[in-house]
């Protein structure tokens, strides 16, 4: 079967790229930290440490590196068959995205890229539940200048050169893989990937290419404003990637998902794995350094090698996250009826009652312990709660808080948050699977609703 | 771990609420977790814009007695609990795994008290402004004036509307109240008088 193959760069932010560079010269730093303390062990006549080292580190390196070179991947594909368009970024989309021939009403090509403006005029909607204002507007790119259509979902948001555009005849998810929802600070911004999109402008890395794999389907032409229109009211609907059967021999490069169960023991391996190498890293430079010293005339690289174990250790040693206590504290003098609730209810559970009650914006309750010489335990209640609930039901409430301090659940609250997010920022990167990173942060839904975006 | 906890906490709340207090409480959280985004959306976010602060949590109360918010949030709480996937890294166990173990308990009967949990709190409109306070742009929130819920409508409701009519006042000046019934025929012609709504207006 005849394909046609394109490359799209996809820009990615100066932070992203940062990242990337920081991640990648982390990696380098602990496969050099292991092979020196392989090199060490050896020399110090212990065989089997340097093995048990070097294979640690190749173990425990390459699903990172791997990783890494999938995520920051700057190359998406298209691949064309006869009735097919695949769009892949192994480390963007979360599944390659599948539209059929049918699905797709014009292509138009802009090999002319000098001169400004971008010749296309589009009308352009997007079809998100609640919101079918059509979006007019120009896509363009000039020199140095971003696209001014701002709300225009795509590929290479930033591309100050797009030349090809995609329109389809009905709306196209391309699913965004999660984590990269979670960075705000990068572009593009995949986020407004998840709408369904009605046209897609992409940068295509060699023009020549790109006219000749789209020659075959003939849709290769200028746009005019009634494309859009058109395409929305005559074409059938296009099959989506679930509709498609594949071919029993798909040439893509999709990787199974892997179980939950597997990406957290690996998550959990990563993150013991980071501790053991970098506290044998730190043990390896402070033992040179002690022995350099010891021996009464240390070179300056190996008090540097001291410096290094120190920070390393100074780094490695787990800090309590910082408890913030927001809302409005509800003092026993200024809400009595309050308080002698709380109390009835801890004494009816035989538990102390907190130290303090606070009336949340979020729309939940919860108990935690600010921890330190000072601890207090705070009682957070959300002020929708008391809205909606009655009595009772705030009694019912409050006993189940209550009863997590008398568990001790609150007692390690912090250094399981530690814990968790060390574990969930490394499982972050690992997976996509979206649920628990939802529920992870509810505390800050109050602020979340603007009243600017709204008018009366 | 944490949703043993979770367990146990529910059956302490059902034996000192009682059973019915305890599952009213797990579904009704769960309900109106997304109702206040919508109210602040769609009933709050306007008077305050209009420099009118209603008493945010009684008028929540008043937004979820509604009957379609209410049939509505009632709706999605049902299809939240069929659809909710056992995820063995959340915190807290499925709604409907809770609900059933809260259920299976011998049955605590307490006597009810069904007063809104609002009663409990004193002085309500201070610890309300506290919390604005801290959301909100404090220029916003000065300009603001509270106001019961009842003269929204006459603070914040009219002006916008009376403004909204000067902007399309050139286009239905033709319009007389005898051309009513026409109208409703073909509500389209009022639409083309008054041409495009101009944004950020």
């Amino acid at each position: 079967m005849p394909r046609g193959s394109l490359t799209i760069p996809v820009k990615i932010g100066t932070w992203f790229r940062l990242a990337a560079l920081g991640a990648s010269f982390l990696c380098l730093l602990v496969t050099l930290g292991l092979l020196a303390a392989a090199a060490g062990l050896a020399a110090a006549g212990a065989p089997a440490g340097s093995a048990v080292f070097a294979l640690l580190g190749a173990v425990s390196i390459w699903p990172l590196v791997n990783r890494l070179r999938r995520l920051f991947s700057r190359r998406a594909h298209l691949v064309l068959t006869d009735d097919h368009l695949v769009i892949t970024h192994p480390g963007v989309l979360a599944s390659p995205t599948r539209i059929a021939r049918t699905g797709i009403r014009v292509a138009n090509l802009d090999t002319a890229r000098k001169g400004g403006r971008f010749a296309v005029r589009a009308d352009f909607r997007f079809s998100a539940p609640g919101d079918e204002q059509p979006v007019r507007g120009y896509l363009c790119a000039r020199p140095g200048r971003g696209l001014m259509s701002s709300p225009f979902p795509m590929l290479g948001h930033d591309a100050q050169r797009p030349n090809l555009v995609l329109v389809f005849t009905e709306s196209v998810t391309l699913e965004p893989h999660r984590h990269w929802q979670r960075v705000r600070s990068h572009r593009p911004r995949f986020e407004s990937l998840r709408r369904p999109t009605r046209a897609l402008l992409l940068e295509v890395a060699d023009a020549a290419a790109a006219a000749s794999a789209f020659e075959r389907w003939d849709i290769l032409r200028g746009l005019v404003d009634s494309d859009f229109d058109e395409a929305r009211a005559t074409a059938p609907m296009p099959a989506t990637a679930a509709e498609v059967p594949r071919p029993a021999t798909d040439p893509l490069d999709v990787q199974p998902p892997t179980s939950i169960r597997a990406r957290a023991a690996l998550a959990i391996s990563l993150t013991i794995g980071f501790y053991v190498l970098a506290a044998s890293i730190a043990i390896a430079c402070l033992v040179d350094a002690a022995r350099a010293i010891a021996t009464g005339d240390p070179a300056l690289w190996d008090l540097g090698f001291g410096a290094v174990g120190i920070s390393l250790v100074w780094s490695l040693v787990p800090r309590p996250v910082a408890v913030e206590r927001d809302g409005v504290l509800a003092a026993p003098s200024s809400q009595p009826r309050l308080w002698t609730l709380v109390r009835e209810v801890a004494a009816t559970i035989g538990e102390d009652p907190p130290d303090e009650v606070r009336i949340i914006g979020a729309e939940n309750a919860g108990v935690y312990e600010t921890g330190g010489p000072w601890n207090r335990r705070v009682l957070a209640i959300g002020l929708s709660l008391l809205a909606a609930l009655t009595v009772d039901e705030i009694r019912a409430v409050l006993a189940h808080e209550l009863a997590h301090f008398q568990g001790g659940d609150t007692r390690l609250t912090r250094r399981v948050a530690t814990t968790n997010r060390s574990i969930i920022n490394t499982i972050r990167r690992l997976s996509k699977a979206r649920d628990w990173l939802l529920r992870g942060g509810s505390s800050g839904r109050y602020s979340s609703p603007t009243i600017a975006s709204t008018s009366a | 771990m944490k949703r043993r906890q979770e367990f146990a906490a529910d059956a302490v709340a059902a034996r000192i609420a009682g059973t019915e207090a305890a599952l009213g409480a797990l579904r009704r959280i769960e309900e109106v977790a997304p109702g206040f985004e919508l109210y602040w959306d769609r009933a709050y976010a306007g008077p305050l814009n209009a420099g009118v602060r209603p008493p945010l949590a009684e008028g929540f109360r008043r937004f979820l007695a509604q009957e379609q918010i209410a049939a509505e949030l009632a709706a999605g709480l049902e299809r939240r609990i069929a659809e909710e996937r056992d995820d063995p890294f959340s915190t807290h166990p499925p709604l409907r795994h809770r609900l059933a173990a809260v259920a299976a308990r011998p049955a605590t009967v307490r006597p009810a008290d069904a007063r809104p949990a609002l009663d409990l709190v004193s002085s309500i409109a201070a610890v309300e402004l506290e919390l604005l306070a801290a959301v909100l742009d404090a220029d916003l929130l000065a300009r603001t004036r509270a106001a019961p819920w009842e003269e929204v409508v006459e603070r914040a409701s009219v002006p916008t509307w009376r403004a909204h009519l000067n902007e399309i006042a050139e286009g239905i000046r033709d319009f007389t109240i005898g051309d009513l019934p026409s109208l409703a025929a073909d509500p389209r012609s009022v639409a083309r008088a008054i041409g495009p709504p101009t944004r950020g207006s």
